[in-house]
């Protein structure tokens, strides 16, 4: 009995050590046997991005400005059981506010676009409806499996935040600054 | 005894489970930093009733004997973008160059109701007579916009007429004489 629980610890110990060697670059391949093992990396591009509304002709309103110069980068590995147990996929990407307030009168949306095909492979789940960003977390890609996006500048998914006028009166003259935190889980 | 040697196996199992179920996610966030910026606009363009920027044709006559003359009246728009600075409002000011000596010039406004603009378009005063120093026309005025199209925009009614009595005698018949009316939009309440 006792060696019976010695080889089961020791077996379990291996898996765990193989497993943490994984560690590696989002959107690269993940190596993994394991069945019952989830790892999952994101990261960005880290552009910087400016939304400015520029001045418009007399009479005339300003108007909604886009920038779509980020790219999310994954790599997602699901064991066998896991995907046995949610064959759509299991992971999801989600976007909140997390520093700073979008200016008065205006609304701030995310959408992503497909996942990138030159140099991702796998189940890269789907992209959800745009969404106005608020300081609650809201999904922006589902359904994603075991895949890989790809490390390239402009692989991965690809993201375009909108900043809309909403409501005119409440706009006001300034610089505002916000932060949005991105989430694979 | 048998059933605690199996007891002990499924222990065992879960402690293996437990050990071989994991869950690694070393990078799963990150931040993305936006800049958003919105400028000051200031911007104010007078335009007929058309749309177009065009001279109001104002003339005072009268076809019955013993009366003054009158009935100069007519339309124009001011077109306008603003975006204001935090707490701050702005106002629309007119004022004129010179009139035909004997005459008033005055000018009632209404604020901007088309669809096509939006905002907070202030409020107006009651008829105000130009002279050459710049008056109040609308207070009030926040962030908004009129729209371009024609009869967008604050409405200004001209009223050009005979002045009050006393300066009758001044008034000489005139043809083609051009009054430059300056509106403008600035800060304050």
């Amino acid at each position: 009995m006792k060696n019976f629980a010695l080889k089961l610890t020791l077996i379990g110990l291996g898996i765990l050590f193989v497993n943490n060697l994984s560690a590696q670059v989002a959107g690269e391949p993940i190596s993994s046997t394991s069945n019952w093992s989830i790892y999952y990396y994101l990261d960005t591009n880290h552009p910087n991005i400016s939304l400015t509304f520029s001045t418009p002709l007399v009479g005339e309103p300003v108007t909604t400005v886009s920038n779509s110069d980020t790219y999310i980068k994954i790599s997602y590995y699901i064991g066998y059981f896991w995907r046995r147990w949610y064959p759509n996929g299991f992971g999801q990407i989600t976007a909140a506010i997390t520093s700073g307030s979008v200016p008065p009168g205006t609304t701030l949306t995310l959408v992503s676009a497909p996942c990138t095909t030159t140099n991702s492979a796998g189940d890269l789940g789907d992209p959800s409806p745009p969404i106005t960003l608020t300081t609650s977390n809201q999904n922006i890609v589902t359904g994603i499996g075991t895949c890989y996006t790809g490390t390239g500048i402009d692989d991965g998914y690809q993201l375009t935040f909108t900043l809309k006028p909403t409501n005119y009166a409440q706009i006001v003259a300034g610089t505002y600054n916000v932060t949005v935190t991105l989430t694979l889980n | 005894m048998n059933i605690l040697k199996t007891l002990s196996k499924i222990s065992l199992m879960g402690a293996f489970l437990l050990l071989t179920t994991s869950v690694f996610a070393q990078t799963n966030t990150t931040t993305q930093a936006l800049t958003m910026g919105i400028p000051e606009v200031l911007l104010i363009n007078a335009v007929d009733s058309t749309g177009v920027t065009a001279a109001v044709s104002l003339q005072l006559t009268t076809n019955v004997a013993g009366t003054a003359i009158s009935g100069g009246t007519g339309a124009s728009y001011a077109q306008v973008s603003s975006i204001v600075a935090s707490g701050q409002t702005r106002k629309i000011q007119a004022s004129y160059d010179q009139i035909p000596a004997g005459t008033t010039l005055d000018v009632t406004g209404d604020v901007p109701t088309s669809s096509n603009g939006d905002g907070n378009f202030g409020s107006t005063a009651n008829t105000v007579t130009l002279s050459t120093t710049a008056q109040d026309i609308f207070t009030g005025v926040g962030s908004c916009y009129t729209g371009t199209a024609a009869k967008d925009g604050y409405r200004l009614n001209w009223k050009w007429n005979a002045s009050t009595a006393g300066t009758y005698a001044n008034i000489v018949a005139t043809t083609g004489s051009t009054t430059i009316v300056t509106l403008t939009i600035t800060a304050g309440s």
